[in-house]
């Protein structure tokens, strides 16, 4: 047979192989998920489309509603704290509000100590029946003040304490300092006093409607209900009981062998108002081992500072939210009692930078991982599928050439592969480039080699079809699993920035990096022989990477039709 | 030696598991048949005559050509093997009309033969379908179609007849006999003495991956009819037909099936039962396949050439 009759017998074998590979490849169930893995950047981009435009709607809405029409610059003016009425001046009334107040508590600086504090204080030593403050360092042998063996540290509460200006003494550290009721009345200075003023806590509280009976000399009672809160900052909201003030917190708290417990401790302040035309003789605390009261006193009219009966110490602080836009970046400001706390400025999508994440998903997903495992699905089981399906014979049998008809296989991957992977490609760049106004489109296109990006993207993903193709199809000639020569080959394809420069160039990925046409930049503090998985060192032309992977691809190539003149129908052995 | 299959010291290894060994052959034309027990080395035999599998020692010659030239080979070779499998989605027509184009015809050659073999295996009406769903007879018809399409001059057939009912068998076994008489080579394997009888001009005998005998089957078709033969048949009355068969004096023996769908019967004469099977399928009962039971060719051997030359 004559040379050019022989070429055209074998291009029409390798057409006839084509024909009957294609269909196979294309709808084989085995194959599925090699179009889920060419879908998911679309999905991606779609999604990321889909927010782009939601968010640019949202910022044109703003710039519209606003007041003044602001600048990015103007944007940018706004700094930490800056006045309510200062931003206002700045960038107008904001055209999106939103605002809460946060409940916060006030700091406990009221109660300091001292001595020369206004009112009478109530002498409570006859009654002191619970050892409840004591010194740091040293051990008890009591129960302390929760019958637990923990007590108030003597170091931090001090003798005496001055709490919105009334004194208040403590009795005497490591002995019995503090009163729990049982029932008896404690004998109070005689006179007539506007209030009686206790510190006190609950224990295993918050210890709720406990009765305090003041009686006058009369004989007559005023009756008080107070709920007490624990005085543990290991249970919830201290403080926050109705009438109950924070008068003293403390970082920790004392345990019986002389050790700091770091659980902070409270001490409240109670105020509760008298008959002042009658005279007072005595008061009755609750009858209860877990209301403890460590101080009391009597004040008359004009004596310290009268605190609300229903006031704990919370603050209502004003929040609020200000967005701004200057219809393409958001501002959102954050203020906290009219001051600027927070300021995030967020830049809308531009197509430059967004180059840089499709060139990102493009090298790091599409690349390495979406084409990697598509090429493997499909070359992989050219032959391989065929073994393990008992079909390959089908081939054998006819006349023609075994390295003709791998050549015909290779072909019908490559084509079934590229159209795969560049029509997803083409997509993806479609969609990304679609959720951009014509405008910023066409300059992107047209004058920021926005075209010819794509067509090397295209270009890329053909060549990357065609080197993993190559060493797929030759795997699943060697070997009867695929899972050892892929992972073999992903492990080379990762670790080649690592790799000896002559190495290097026995692999795809070499070639492919250097044709990528965005460079990626390097994430800010990487270590440097990560950053060489993300940016190329030692790029080759682009001739020179074409050529090689070419010639890689066809040096696989020819080595596998060796093997394939080997290659037994022997499907018992698979 | 241009004109003939020829095997020079051929061993086939697996591994440590023989294939065949020490193979010497010379097939000239005609049926010939390959005959052993199901492990002997016949679909070996065929798959190194036809390169799909390679020799671990000698050497073979198709007609003058190397099996490991393919693109030659299968020019004048067809093989139909006993690999059940076919490429996906494909009907009974596309499966010989890709073969052809895999050939190098073009379309309308190629249409042209497929059809042809089609007509060959009457499978016509069944050509369109997916072979997917067809049945093993069809199947094996389908085969054929695909080893005779390109009119080759060796045909090489790894158990034909399985799976075809008794008329399919009849006209498979014309169609054999007809190439041979165009000066074809027939190389069919089977493990069924009977119907290599009905078929070959010789015969090789296969035990254990050697060949321990070769000759004209003349010789052994005599000794062959006095061996009582075994034929199980899947049929939808089978008690009908045992009593058919029963009426025939060369019935030894007739077992209905426990599952009343097929009979096993002993016969002392296999052509005159195959004969009277044919009359009864035409004659109402549904034959679903007909098997020969009788595997034991080791006794066969010892029938035919003596227990002392069952050389190793």
């Amino acid at each position: 047979m004559s040379e050019p009759a022989l070429t055209q017998l074998w291009w029409g074998q390798i057409k006839a192989v084509i024909r009957l590979e294609m269909k196979k490849t294309f709808l084989a169930r085995r194959g599925l998920w090699i179009y889920i893995l060419a879908l998911l950047p679309i999905l991606m981009f779609v999604g990321h489309a889909v927010m782009v435009s939601h968010e640019r709607g949202r910022s044109l809405e703003i710039a519209r509603q606003s007041e003044k029409k602001a600048t990015y610059q103007d944007l940018l003016a706004v700094k930490p704290g800056m006045t309510t009425p200062e931003v206002i001046a700045l960038l107008g009334k904001p055209p999106q509000r939103f605002h809460w107040n946060q409940r916060k508590l006030i700091p406990v600086t009221s109660a300091v100590s001292g001595t020369d504090g206004s009112g009478t204080p109530v002498n409570l030593a006859s009654a002191y029946n619970r050892n409840s403050i004591d010194t740091d360092g040293a051990s008890f042998t009591n129960d302390g003040l929760d019958g637990a063996g923990y007590a108030f540290s003597s170091n931090l509460l001090t003798a005496n304490r001055i709490f919105n200006g009334i004194q208040f003494n403590f009795g005497p550290a490591n002995q019995p300092d503090a009163v729990y009721g049982d029932g008896k009345p404690i004998s109070l200075p005689a006179g007539q006093f506007q209030t009686l003023q206790l510190l006190a806590a609950g224990v295993y509280g918050p210890v709720l409607g406990q009765a305090i009976t003041v009686t006058y000399t009369d004989g007559s009672t005023s009756v008080f209900t107070q709920n007490f809160s624990d005085w543990c900052g290991c249970v919830p909201n201290p403080g926050e009981q109705p009438g109950e003030s924070l008068a003293v917190t403390m970082p920790y708290r004392d345990s019986r062998d002389g050790k700091r417990d770091n659980q902070e401790s409270f001490l409240y302040g109670y105020t509760f108002p008298l008959n002042r035309a009658k005279t007072v003789q005595s008061v009755t605390l609750p009858d209860n081992r877990n209301v403890i009261v460590l101080a009391a006193t009597l004040t008359r009219p004009g004596q310290g500072t009268l605190v609300s009966a229903a006031g704990p110490s919370f603050v209502e602080i004003p929040h609020e939210n200000y967005t701004y836009s200057d219809g393409a970046n958001t501002l959102r400001v954050g203020l906290a009692d009219g001051k600027v706390v927070s300021i995030n400025v967020h830049q809308g999508y531009n197509l430059p930078d967004d180059a840089v994440v499709f060139a990102g998903v493009f090298q790091f997903f599409y690349l390495r991982l979406a084409i990697f495992f598509g090429c493997l699905g499909i070359f992989m089981n050219l032959f391989r599928g065929e073994i393990l399906d008992k079909s390959l014979h089908f081939y054998f049998l006819a006349p023609v050439r075994r390295d003709v008809l791998m050549v015909g296989k290779f072909l019908a991957g490559l084509l079934a592969t590229c159209i795969i992977f560049m029509t997803s490609e083409l997509i993806q760049f479609a969609v990304f480039t679609g959720q951009f106004s014509p405008n910023v489109r066409e300059l992107y296109l047209y004058q920021n080699h926005g075209l010819a990006n794509a067509a090397a993207y295209l270009g890329i993903t053909a060549l990357a079809c065609l080197g993993y193709g190559a060493f797929f199809l030759a795997a699943g000639m060697l070997f009867k699993n695929p899972i050892l020569p892929a992972a073999a080959i992903l492990v080379w394809e990762t670790a080649n920035p690592f790799l000896p420069a002559l190495l290097k160039k026995f692999s795809v990925i070499y070639y492919l990096k250097s044709l990528c046409p965005v460079d990626i930049p390097s994430p800010p503090g990487m270590p440097g022989i990560l950053s060489l998985l993300v940016s190329n060192p030692d790029p080759v032309s682009m001739p020179v990477a074409i050529l090689g992977i070419v010639t890689v691809s066809l040096l696989v190539l020819y080595v596998s039709g060796f093997q394939v003149r080997r290659m037994e129908i022997n499907y018992t052995s698979e | 030696m241009n004109d003939r299959i020829v095997f020079e010291d051929v061993s086939k290894f697996y591994g440590e598991i023989l294939g065949v060994n020490r193979v010497n052959l010379s097939i000239p034309p005609g049926v010939t048949s390959l005959v052993g027990p199901n492990g002997s080395g016949k679909t070996t035999l065929m798959n190194l005559m036809t390169g799909l599998v390679h020799p671990t020692r000698g050497r073979i010659q198709v007609l003058g050509l190397h099996p490991d030239e393919p693109e030659k080979l299968f020019r004048i070779v067809g093989y139909s093997t006993q690999f059940d499998a076919f490429p996906k989605g494909l009907t009974g027509f596309q499966f010989v009309y890709s073969y052809l184009r895999l050939a190098g015809n073009d379309s309308e050659t190629a249409t042209q033969l497929a059809w042809s073999a089609i007509d060959r295996v009457n499978l016509r009406d069944a050509a369109a379908r997916n072979v997917g769903g067809y049945s093993k007879g069809m199947r094996q018809r389908i085969r054929l179609a695909q080893a005779l399409c390109h009119n080759p001059r060796v045909l090489v057939l790894d158990e034909p007849l399985n799976g075809l009912d008794p008329l399919a068998r009849a006209e498979m076994i014309a169609l054999f006999r007809a190439a041979a008489s165009d000066g074809c080579y027939v190389i069919i394997s089977s493990h069924i003495l009977h119907e290599v009888d009905a078929i070959s001009d010789q015969v090789i005998l296969l035990s254990n991956g050697y060949v321990v005998a070769e000759g004209q089957i003349q010789g052994v078709r005599n000794e062959i009819r006095e061996h009582p033969a075994q034929i199980l048949i899947r049929c939808n009355h089978p008690r009908d037909l045992a009593s058919k068969m029963m009426e025939s004096e060369h019935t030894i023996e007739v077992r209905i099936h426990n599952d009343e769908h097929g009979l096993l019967i002993k016969t002392k004469d296999a052509d005159r039962f195959y004969l009277m099977l044919n009359h009864i399928a035409l004659n109402g009962i549904e034959i679903e396949s007909v098997a020969p039971a009788d595997d034991d060719v080791n006794s066969v051997y010892e029938y035919l050439i003596g227990n002392d030359e069952v050389a190793r």
